[in-house]
């Protein structure tokens, strides 16, 4: 693979990370698995549930990805290209934002980003409980730890320890 | 604004703070996932840790989507928002548009919506 190809697309994504790495995990899973076959969907469930029990950002699964595909070179070269652009943009735009505070439009574009940052995030759960043809314990897994998330106030590491568990005991 | 998480969290917040605190918690935390993926890499031919592993991933996938219902609840007594959130879904998750396609038109119409006050 081509690192320059991957750096691209990780850029690309990058501006395209409104709302969080949460928001393009499915497109990500989409270029990777399913247009390019770089990963297996239980590869990419695998590097996401890895980068997820590991401390720091969640945008190190971008380097899990990178690792797979190119070894240690893609793993810098995915992880620098997700955050280099986004960082810079951030940085051109926090004074500009700043500028427009009262202006209407932005608080126009404050209120239209959300429900489309919602309607990605809620795809990138599903598409990731589906890594493949749809299994009822995945979505079983996956709905009781959106559940348990949604009634109780447990820290989200005992949520996953219990998707691990129950990973164990139903797969 | 973009932001894969915390990238952008040194220029956002305060730069001196922000900025060390995130170098940390990215380079410690690149090591240690590359670490942690390698040892997994060894050991990914024991099945009940494959099974453990995809039983993690599934129960973040969920985490997503109590997110998603979490950021929701706000806008549930409005149509609009819904009805935004509902296509960004089905072009996303089910139909399987690119991304590229599908923010920059959602955006578009969103604002539009915006606009009128139905958001």
């Amino acid at each position: 693979v081509n690192l320059l190809e991957l750096a691209l697309y990780f850029a690309l994504l990058s501006l395209l990370s409104v709302g969080g790495l949460p928001s393009v995990m499915p497109e990500m899973q989409r270029y990777v698995v399913e247009l390019k076959g770089w990963l297996t969907p239980a590869d990419f469930m695998q590097a996401f549930a890895v980068g997820q029990a590991a401390p720091g950002p969640n945008v190190l699964i971008t380097s899990l990805i990178g690792w797979k595909v190119a070894g240690l070179p893609g793993a810098f070269v995915a992880l620098g290209a997700m955050c280099l652009p986004a960082a810079v943009l951030a940085w051109w735009v926090a004074d500009l934002w700043d500028r427009f505070k009262d202006s209407p439009w932005r608080r126009a574009v404050q209120r239209a980003i959300a429900p489309v940052v919602i309607g990605m995030i809620l795809s990138g759960g599903v598409v990731l409980a589906t890594p493949g043809a749809p299994d009822w314990r995945l979505w079983l897994i996956a709905g009781l730890a959106a559940g348990g998330m949604l009634v109780t106030k447990l820290n989200p590491l005992w949520l996953l320890t219990a998707g691990g568990v129950l990973g164990a005991l139903l797969l | 604004m973009t932001d894969p998480m915390s990238e952008a969290a040194p220029v956002a917040g305060p730069q001196r703070v922000g900025g060390a605190v995130w170098r940390c918690e990215c380079v410690g935390g690149f090591v240690w996932v590359l670490a942690l993926f390698m040892v997994y890499n060894d050991l990914s031919s024991y099945e009940t840790l494959r099974e453990i592993v995809i039983g993690v991933g599934a129960a973040g996938a969920g985490l997503f989507i109590g997110t998603a219902i979490k950021l929701a609840r706000p806008l549930a007594k409005k149509p609009a928002a819904l009805v935004i959130i509902a296509a960004c879904f089905l072009f996303v998750a089910v139909a399987r548009y690119s991304l590229v396609i599908v923010l920059p038109v959602g955006i578009a119409i969103a604002l539009f919506a915006a606009l009128r006050d139905w958001l």
